[in-house]
């Protein structure tokens, strides 16, 4: 039987063991009471860090290609083709975080050379921002005009109808005024032919 | 296993040639278990989000300088240590070391997600060294050598941190978990 000292349990337990290494730090174990002991210890230390579980990250990683920093054709025939691949690597823009998301920017630290995550995704919400604010502002002026226009048809409907009345109000009035007119007229004449035919007239009159 | 391995070949090929999708799905093969690797490490969720963004984007931006695509996933492992360690240095002093004894509330019969805390608790009592070397042997599954190339440094050195960390995590972690079963 080997010595204690020269059995190395935890490589054993954690697979750094093989072939016939393997067989003998088993058979030592069998055979010893102490390493069983230790064995068993490791063992359920094994088993307890397995109670540790491995979490999902937050928010996933995924990279996107840069139009704007990719070579145009005529550079791709200067280049040979995996220096090209790597240009583009170079300028491959970081980190746009698929889901979840939307929690605190994140600040990757890269070099001069890249894209840096942040500012790609904060230029991709400015841009979603401006768009937004341009269809917003596009949206209002709409309403806005269709407002004005249906305020200026009911005006226009309200002007329309009062001119009308009016000229109908200026055209009774007219006639109304005809015809008191020729009412006058007549009483006036009618006052007149009385006084021609003198008192006795007055009695046609009564 | 072998299966996997040779599509992140075929994946990384097709993403040295500049296709950004062919990355994006290397990327969603691996960001679970970085950002865990990281998480673990410096302990918390924003700054191990922001340093896995980090680490894909060097990583892409140097995956031309990835000699042999089958050690992908430790050349991954090692920008993100380097970009870990980076950030660690800058809010630590160096050298210092974070063993504290466990305390008395650690005892006794445990529930899951007691367990779960214990084991938690207990990680933050190691180094910021014995931590990672549990992180990468222990739940990322590292062989020696692999680690010796994550970590830049000989492989006895990296047993030695693992094989303290076991042994501190054992005195704390096995009377619970024995409590608990």
């Amino acid at each position: 039987m080997r010595n204690c000292e020269e059995i190395d349990l935890k490589g054993f337990l954690f697979g750094e063991a093989e072939g016939a290494e393997r067989e003998r730090v088993s058979a030592h174990v069998r055979a010893c009471p102490d390493c069983r002991e230790e064995m068993e210890r490791l063992q359920l230390t094994q088993m307890a860090l397995g109670a540790l579980r491995e979490e999902e990250p937050p928010r996933r990683i995924a990279f996107v290609s840069d139009k704007i920093f990719e070579p145009r054709w005529w550079q791709r025939w200067l280049v040979p083709g995996p220096v090209a691949g790597f240009a583009s690597a170079a300028v491959v823009a970081a980190a746009i975080l698929a889901h979840g998301a939307m929690m605190r920017p994140a600040t990757p630290q890269t070099p001069p050379s890249a894209v840096n995550a942040a500012r790609i995704e904060q230029r991709l919400q400015e841009g979603f921002d401006g768009k937004l604010r341009a269809a917003i502002a596009q949206a209002v002026a709409e309403v806005r005009s269709q407002d004005k226009k249906e305020r200026d048809d009911l005006l226009l409907a309200a002007e329309k109808h009062f001119s009308e009345q009016r000229r109908m109000d200026l055209a009774a009035f007219e006639i109304n005024y005809e015809n008191l007119y020729k009412r006058t007229a007549l009483d006036r004449k009618i006052a007149y032919s009385s006084q021609q035919m003198g008192p006795a007239g007055d009695g046609v009159t009564q | 296993m072998i299966f996997r391995e040779v599509e992140d070949r075929d994946l990384i090929a097709k993403a040295r040639r500049g296709d950004v999708e062919a990355y994006n799905l290397l990327v969603s093969r691996w960001e679970k278990r970085i950002f865990n690797y990281l998480l673990r490490l410096v302990r918390n969720r924003e700054d191990a989000l922001d340093i896995s963004q980090d680490v894909f984007l060097k990583a892409y931006q140097n995956l031309k300088k990835l000699d042999d695509p089958d050690r992908f996933s430790s050349w991954l492992f090692r920008i993100a240590h380097n970009e870990a360690f980076s950030m660690l240095r800058k809010l630590k002093p160096e050298g210092e070391i974070t063993v504290e004894p466990a305390t008395s509330e650690e005892s006794g019969r445990m529930y899951p997600i007691e367990l779960s805390l214990a084991v938690d608790g207990a990680l933050k009592r190691l180094s910021d060294d014995q931590r990672e070397a549990v992180l990468l042997k222990v739940y990322q599954g590292f062989k020696f050598d692999e680690m010796a190339q994550i970590l830049d440094c000989p492989v006895s050195t990296i047993k030695s941190r693992l094989y303290t960390a076991l042994d501190l995590l054992r005195d704390t972690l096995a009377p619970i978990a024995r409590g608990a079963q």
